[in-house]
């Protein structure tokens, strides 16, 4: 099960998720209490969705390298096995990756500049939205785009893993 | 272009030999060879034990045999007897079973002839049979081999070649070796045998006459001949009284070398090789017949070593005598170590026969190869494993063998060559030799196969054993940088 096929799957749906929220931020934006500066949250948003891709980007990078030092080739496996674990192994650190994100945003939606709100108040108003989830599920996509392009390069001399190659 | 020639005599001959197939195996001799175990004892261990490395080297090259200018070959790459079948690897005697007294015709001979050779030969001589070989007794082998040898050569210089049965080995050998000296570059032989045996002591002699004076009779003789002589480097229990005695064997030597350095003996260059100590080879005493299975020892890698200088640099003139020390049993003691290459080639083939026979062959007779990155190469080269299974196993077996061989040269306590212990830990991997660095070396192994991509070869045999080639080399360059240069 664990194959390219899923991988990129959930990658696809991750970024369906991301772009259809994307196209939500700019469309469609959600009335908000008078007292509050609607244009702070939409700047909140169109600001941190840049920043969750950035923040994917690298921290995929790094769990490429991290991949490319852990996953070893067994006596025992079959021939899939490697691949379901360079699979599972992204995957499960995009994962990570997102709680990630998921800790920073809302660290940032804790000092936003959004008078008169309190800290507490901010990140109960900004990370309950369905845009947050959008930030989530683009750093999720950046993760694994940029973990499968390391671990295409440099782990396995651009022969093998989630991105095949043929031929020399 | 020269043809080289290989005849191995006995059971000492036979064990020189299969560490001569291992260097043609690691590519340290790239030449096309043609090899002939020569020993009456066809029960003999060590002798089936090189007939059957030969074999299955024979079962693995056939499909290889791809010997290109890249200067990349792979293993197993060595063309030996080509286009001859296996059976061409070795001769034994067909009439084990009648006694020494009736090859010689005892009783049609007359009186006086008869009193001559009771003269000679005693009455346990005269009964005796070959059915373990000479057993010692050079006497009567130098007799009986000459008189076969002549019989065979003699039959090989009347008839043209190209007809001979598969299983004529000699005939098909003295044919062959006829026909290459009649060409441009012509031919080398090297003979190897003991000179403190039965059947080596035997044969050594007996080769030179016979090729110049009657294969060779009334032709131009593009010939150069060496020979290895061994000289005692191992021991066994004393047995019965009438079996052989390696107490002796350094009396044999001494009177066979005086008679060698008053006579000529007809080879352009003598190696002398020996070793300081005579390690008991077997733990009991055995005359002959499958139960003699002598332990391998450095001297016989020498000895390889030694028709590997032969071939690359053959004589200029005649009656050189070529011998070398080391004070210890290193790579860099080796003699022939830098044309050969053979801490290189030893080591990186160590690696291949541990890889294939410990991991990848049990890999794929479970098929837990399908779907593996070198495997979708494999089929995408348009080759494919299926229907090479018995050559895979002939592949497993001879690594199995070669690295018991291994295992068996490094437990002198003087040899600093391999570091194998009996572990059967992945790590063995890269730890042939002295200075690995690399950690999981099972993973750069299959790594290394995996980076491969596609591979021009005929067969899907030919791409496992390049991909695993090429692997084992990059594996040990990286593992073995403190002296791999």
């Amino acid at each position: 099960m664990l194959n390219r096929g899923f991988f990129w799957t959930f990658t696809a749906v991750a970024l369906g998720f991301a772009l259809a929220g994307w196209f939500l931020l700019f469309s469609a934006p959600v009335p908000q209490d008078a007292n509050i500066d609607q244009q702070r949250i939409e700047e909140f948003f169109s600001t941190q969705i840049w920043v969750s891709a950035a923040l994917g980007l690298v921290l995929g990078v790094v769990l490429g390298m991290a991949a490319v030092r852990r996953i070893r080739h067994r006596p025992k496996d079959y021939g899939v096995d490697y691949l379901g674990r360079v699979v599972s192994f992204g995957v499960q650190g995009a994962l990570v990756i997102v709680v990630a994100v998921f800790l920073v945003e809302t660290l940032v939606a804790s000092v936003w500049g959004l008078a008169p709100l309190a800290p507490l108040e901010k990140v109960l108003l900004l990370v309950p939205s369905g845009l947050f989830s959008v930030l989530l599920a683009l750093a999720f996509t950046a993760s694994l785009v940029s973990y499968a392009f390391v671990t295409r390069a440099a782990t396995w001399g651009g022969q093998y893993a989630v991105i095949p190659k043929r031929g020399p | 272009m020269s043809q080289n020639f290989v005849i191995a005599f006995g059971g000492t001959g036979a064990r020189c030999l299969e560490a001569l197939l291992y260097l043609a195996a690691s590519r340290a001799i790239s030449e096309p060879m043609h090899l002939l175990l020569i020993d009456p004892d066809d029960t003999n261990g060590n002798v089936a034990t090189t007939r059957n490395q030969l074999r299955r080297y024979h079962d693995v090259q056939s499909k290889v045999r791809r010997p290109n200018g890249d200067g990349l070959n792979s293993f197993f790459s060595t063309q030996l007897n080509q286009p001859h079948g296996p059976a061409s690897f070795s001769w034994s005697n067909p009439q084990p079973n009648q006694q020494f007294r009736q090859l010689l015709m005892y009783a049609s001979h007359s009186d006086e002839e008869q009193a001559l050779l009771n003269l000679l030969y005693d009455e346990s001589d005269l009964a005796m049979t070959f059915e373990k070989g000479y057993v010692g007794r050079a006497h009567i082998g130098s007799l009986d081999l000459l008189r076969t040898l002549r019989g065979q050569i003699e039959s090989a210089a009347l008839q043209p070649g190209g007809d001979e049965k598969e299983s004529e080995s000699l005939q098909t050998f003295f044919r062959r070796l006829r026909e290459a000296t009649q060409r441009p570059g012509g031919a080398r032989v090297l003979v190897i045998g003991s000179v403190f045996g039965g059947t080596g002591a035997s044969g050594l002699p007996a080769v030179p006459p016979l090729l110049r004076e009657v294969l060779l009779s009334g032709l131009q003789k593009e010939l150069r001949l060496g020979c290895v002589q061994l000289a005692p480097y191992f021991s066994f229990p004393r047995g019965r009284e009438e079996d052989p005695d390696s107490a002796l064997h350094p009396l044999a030597t001494q009177a066979a070398l005086y008679h060698y350095s008053l006579a000529d003996a007809g080879y352009d260059r003598v190696y002398l090789v020996g070793a300081p100590d005579r390690p008991h080879a077997n733990g009991t005493n055995v005359p002959g017949g499958d139960a003699q299975r002598n332990k391998s020892h450095y001297v016989e890698l020498s000895a390889a070593l030694a028709a590997a200088h032969f071939f690359a640099r053959p004589p200029q003139g005649s009656g050189e005598v070529i011998a070398c020390g080391s004070p210890d049993v290193s790579w860099n003691g080796l003699p022939s170590r830098d044309f050969t290459m053979a801490r290189k080639n030893l080591v990186s083939l160590t690696t291949f026969c541990l890889m294939h026979s410990e991991y990848l062959f049990r890999t794929l007779k479970e098929r837990r190869h399908l779907e593996s990155k070198w495997h979708e190469d494999l089929l995408a080269s348009g080759v494919t494993l299926g229907g090479q299974e018995p050559e895979l196993t002939s592949l497993e077996q001879f690594a199995v063998r070669y690295v018991a061989w291994i295992r068996e040269v490094q437990q002198e306590n003087d040899v600093q060559l391999f570091t194998l212990d009996g572990s059967s830990s992945t790590d063995l991997l890269g730890a042939v030799t002295a200075g690995g660095t690399l950690q999981d070396p099972f993973h750069h192994l299959l790594e290394g196969m995996n980076r491969l991509g596609r591979l021009k070869e005929d067969s899907g045999l030919a791409w496992y054993v390049r991909a695993l080639t090429l692997s084992s080399d990059a594996f040990c360059r990286d593992n073995y940088k403190g002296w791999w240069v």
